[in-house]
C-alpha cells in the first residue's frame, strides 16, 4: 500500500495517517479508502451499535454514514421501521439534531399505517426534526432521496416502500458517499430481494416475550468483509441505545435460536 | 345580438356594419333589411368579459398597471414608461400594431387623466391628446364624453347643453342643484381638476425585469436562456436593495395574445440566481409557447430583507440555507402538500394527538413534542380496523386469539386497559370512551387495540 501517493489535502489527514501507522492496518485501509474517495467523504462517520458481537460483524466496527443500508421486514410488523427510526435517531443525535428526511411511497405503507409522532419519540427520533415526503411513484421517491442525500446537513435519509434495483441503489450509494449522509431503504415487505448496491442488508422482525421493543436482527450481507449473522436485540428507550437480549448476552457469538 | 323588446336586437357592431347605417339597439329584422348580407351571432357577455380580462393580462407587457374598464375598455397607466418604447406616440403605435395583428378593432387614446383618455377614445379623435393644445379639444367634445347616464345627457341636451364646454362655463351651484353632484365631479375628472385612482387587476410588483424578443421564441432552450438572464438581473436588483426573493412570478406574452404564468415560492428569501434558476428550470416545460413568445416579465411578488452574505462567519447559516434550498427543490417538484412535518396535536385523543403540517420554512420550529409517558405505537392505522376477539372456552373476559385482516393470531400477552375519554366538546355526545390494550401475539408482534362498548378495534402497531 502506497500511502504517500494518496491525495493529501490537509494537515489533519496527514495526522490521521501517522496516527494510524501506529495502530491498526485495517483502520488505515479504511482511512485511505476515504481519502481516495474525495474530500467530502474523509472521516466517514461510524455509528456503533454498542453491542460487541454486532459491531464486530460489520467491517467498519459499526454502521457507516455515507452508505446505503437496506432493512427489510414483515407485513403487519413495525419492527423494521422501529429499527430504522432508532438508527436514524442515533445518527441525528451524533450530528447535533440534524433533520431526518423520511420519504414514503404513498399507498405503499398504507396497510401498516402512518408514522405516529407520539410513538416516534421513544426511538430517539424527534418528530420536530423529521421531514416527511409523500411520493406518488417510485421514481419520485428515489429522486427525493437523492436530492436529500446531496444535502450534507441532514442526519439520515430514509426511503420506504420501494425496492431500489441495482442502478437506482448505486445512484443512492453515490449520493450518500459524496455527502456523508446515512441512507436507509425499507423495501415493501414480502418482496423478493432484488439486486442492490447497498452496503449492508438487514432483516428485522419482532420477537416475543419482552416488554421493551425486542427484535431479531439479521445481518444478511455486509460489503467489505462483514460476517452475516443474527442477534436478538432490545431497544432501551430510556437510554436511547441497543442492548443484547439478556438470556443470550453470555453466548453472543452464537446465532440466536430460531423461533 | 341580444333579446330585447320586440325580438332580437343588435348589441355590438363592427366598423363595417356601423358604416352601413346600423346602430346598437336596432331590431335584427330591421338591420337585415338594411344589410341583407349581415352575419350575426348571439351576444356572449361572459365570454366577452373573459376575453377582455385575458387581453388585460396580455397588456401587462406594456404596463404593470392595468384596469378593466366597463365591458369593453382597458385602462393602462403608462406614466414614466413610454420612453422604454421610444416615446408616447411610438408606444401607441406599438399597441395598435399588436391589437390589429390579433384582429381586434380598437380605439386608442393617450391623455393626462383616465377620464380624458376615455372621452378622447370614445368621443374624440383618438390617438395622443396633444398637451400643448390645452383643454380646448376636451371642451369641444359632446356632453356624453362626461360618461353620464344616457337620460341625463338627453336632459342636458334639452337645455341646450350639448358640449363639455357648455357645462364647464356654467356656474357649478345651479348645475349641482338641478342634476346632482355627478356632472360636476365628472367634469373635474375630465379636465384634470380631480384625481381618479385606477385599481389594477394584479397589483404590480415593485421589482420586475422585462425582456422582449425581436423574433418570437419557442424552443425550450431559448426560453431557458432568457429566463436565466431575467433571474440574474432580478437578483442583482434585489442585492442592491438588500432584499431576498420569497415569491416570484414569470409571465410569458405569446404572439397570439395569451399569457402563460409560472409562480414560484421559496422556503427562505434568496437571491441566488443559480438556485432560483434550477427551481424554475423544472417547470419551464410547462410553458406552452404556442406560436412563439414575444416578451417575458419576471416579477418579485414578495420580497423580504436579506442582509448581504458574510461567507465563513456563521457555519450555521450555510446549513440553514442548504436545508431551505433542499426544501425548495422538494416542494417545487412535489407540491407543498407532499412535503410535511409532524406537529403535536394538542389533544389526548389518539387520532388528534398528531397532525401533518407544511414543512418548516426555516430552522427549528417551536414544536412542543413531549416525551409521552404512556406507550404509544410507532404506526397508527389511517382508521381503526374492527377485529374479532376469540375468548377462551367458558370464560367471558380472557381472550385467546383475535382475527385481523382474515388472519387468526394467537395471543401471547396483554397489558392494559388504558381508558381514553372522548373530548365531548369536540366530538359531541355520540362519542364513547375507549379502553386501550397493548397486546402481543405469539410471534412477538405488538398491537394497539381498543374496546368500544362490545366491539374491538385494532388501531396501531408497536415496533
Amino acid at each position: 500500500m502506497n500511502i504517500i501517493d494518496c491525495p493529501i489535502q490537509t494537515m489533519s489527514q496527514i495526522f490521521v495517517i501517522e496516527d494510524c501507522k501506529k495502530t491498526d492496518i485495517s483502520i488505515l485501509k479504511t482511512r485511505t479508502r476515504a481519502i481516495e474517495a474525495g474530500p467530502a467523504a474523509t472521516r466517514p462517520q461510524i455509528l456503533s451499535f454498542g453491542i460487541a458481537p454486532l459491531d464486530a460483524a460489520l467491517p467498519d466496527g459499526g454502521l457507516g454514514a455515507g452508505l446505503l443500508h437496506e432493512v427489510s421486514g414483515a407485513a403487519g410488523d413495525a419492527a423494521a421501521r422501529g429499527f430504522v427510526a432508532a438508527l436514524a435517531g442515533r445518527f441525528a443525535g451524533a450530528r447535533g439534531e440534524a433533520p431526518v428526511l423520511w420519504c414514503r411511497l404513498r399507498g405503499a405503507g398504507q396497510e401498516d399505517g402512518a408514522l405516529y409522532g407520539p410513538g416516534l419519540v421513544r426511538f430517539g427520533l424527534r418528530p420536530d426534526r423529521l421531514l416527511l415526503v409523500l411520493a406518488e411513484r417510485p421514481a419520485e421517491l428515489l429522486w427525493a432521496m437523492e436530492e436529500g442525500l446531496r444535502c450534507r446537513h441532514l442526519a439520515a435519509v430514509i426511503g420506504e416502500g420501494v425496492a431500489s434495483g441495482l442502478s437506482a441503489s448505486r445512484r443512492l450509494q453515490l449520493a450518500a458517499g459524496t455527502s456523508g449522509v446515512a441512507a436507509f431503504l425499507l423495501p415493501p415487505p414480502g418482496g423478493r430481494a432484488s439486486a442492490s448496491a447497498a452496503a449492508t442488508r438487514w432483516h428485522v422482525v419482532a420477537m416475543p416475550g419482552r416488554a421493551v421493543p425486542c427484535w431479531r436482527v439479521e445481518l444478511r450481507r455486509a460489503r467489505g468483509g462483514g460476517r452475516p449473522g443474527d442477534w436478538i436485540v432490545e431497544w432501551e428507550d430510556a437510554a436511547f441505545r441497543f442492548r443484547l437480549a439478556a438470556p443470550l448476552a453470555d453466548r453472543s457469538l452464537v446465532p440466536a435460536a430460531s423461533r | 345580438m341580444t333579446a330585447g323588446p320586440g325580438g332580437l336586437r343588435l348589441a355590438a357592431l363592427d366598423p363595417l356594419a356601423a358604416a352601413g347605417g346600423l346602430g346598437i339597439g336596432m331590431p335584427l329584422a330591421e338591420a337585415r333589411a338594411l344589410l341583407p348580407g349581415l352575419s350575426s351571432a348571439p351576444a356572449d357577455p361572459t365570454g366577452d368579459a373573459e376575453g377582455l380580462a385575458a387581453l388585460a393580462d396580455w397588456c401587462g407587457r406594456f404596463s404593470p398597471w392595468i384596469a378593466v374598464d366597463g365591458a369593453d375598455g382597458l385602462i393602462l397607466d403608462v406614466s414614466g414608461l413610454a420612453h422604454l418604447f421610444g416615446g408616447e406616440a411610438a408606444l401607441l403605435q406599438e399597441i395598435g400594431r399588436h391589437l390589429a395583428r390579433l384582429g381586434l378593432h380598437h380605439r386608442l387614446a393617450l391623455a393626462g387623466s383616465p377620464a380624458a383618455a376615455w372621452a378622447w377614445a370614445r368621443h374624440g379623435d383618438g390617438g395622443r391628446l396633444d398637451p400643448s393644445a390645452g383643454l380646448a379639444p376636451l371642451l369641444a367634445l359632446p356632453a356624453a364624453a362626461l360618461r353620464l347616464p344616457a337620460e341625463m345627457v338627453a336632459d342636458l341636451a334639452r337645455l341646450g347643453l350639448r358640449r363639455v364646454g357648455d357645462l364647464a362655463r356654467l356656474p357649478r351651484a345651479p348645475l349641482t342643484r338641478r342634476f346632482g353632484l355627478q356632472p360636476g365631479q365628472r367634469l373635474d375628472l375630465l379636465l384634470g381638476e380631480a384625481m381618479e385612482p385606477i385599481s389594477p387587476r394584479h397589483p404590480p410588483a415593485e421589482r420586475r425585469c422585462r425582456i422582449a424578443f425581436a423574433e418570437p421564441i419557442g424552443r425550450a432552450e431559448d426560453l431557458d436562456v432568457a429566463l436565466e438572464r431575467l433571474i440574474a438581473e432580478l437578483c442583482r436588483l434585489m442585492e442592491r436593495s438588500g432584499l431576498g426573493l420569497s415569491r416570484l412570478e414569470l409571465v410569458c406574452y405569446r404572439v397570439d395574445g395569451a399569457t402563460q404564468r409560472l409562480a414560484l415560492g421559496l422556503a427562505q428569501p434568496s437571491r441566488e440566481a443559480g438556485h432560483i434558476h434550477r427551481l424554475f428550470a423544472a417547470h419551464v416545460e410547462c410553458i406552452d409557447p404556442g406560436f412563439g413568445i414575444e416578451a417575458m416579465i419576471l416579477e418579485a411578488v414578495e420580497s423580504n430583507p436579506l442582509p448581504p452574505a458574510q461567507a465563513g462567519l456563521a457555519p450555521d447559516a450555510g446549513a440553514t440555507r442548504d436545508l431551505a434550498q433542499l426544501l425548495d427543490r422538494l416542494v417545487n417538484r412535489l407540491s407543498p402538500a407532499r412535503v410535511l412535518r409532524l406537529l403535536p396535536g394538542d389533544s389526548h385523543w389518539p387520532e388528534r394527538a398528531m397532525r401533518l403540517g407544511p414543512a418548516p420554512h426555516s430552522g427549528r420550529q417551536p414544536g412542543a413534542w413531549e416525551e409521552e409517558e404512556r406507550l404509544r405505537p410507532l404506526c397508527l392505522l389511517p382508521a381503526p380496523e374492527p377485529i374479532e376477539m376469540e375468548m377462551a372456552d367458558g370464560e367471558e373476559e380472557s381472550p385467546r386469539a383475535f382475527r385481523w385482516r382474515r388472519v387468526r393470531r394467537l395471543l401471547g400477552g396483554s397489558e392494559g386497559p388504558e381508558r381514553i375519554e372522548p373530548e365531548w366538546w369536540r366530538q359531541g355526545a355520540g362519542a364513547r370512551a375507549r379502553d386501550y390494550y397493548r397486546i402481543e401475539d405469539v410471534t412477538g408482534r405488538r398491537y394497539w387495540i381498543y374496546r368500544e362498548g362490545a366491539r374491538w378495534y385494532l388501531h396501531g402497531l408497536f415496533a
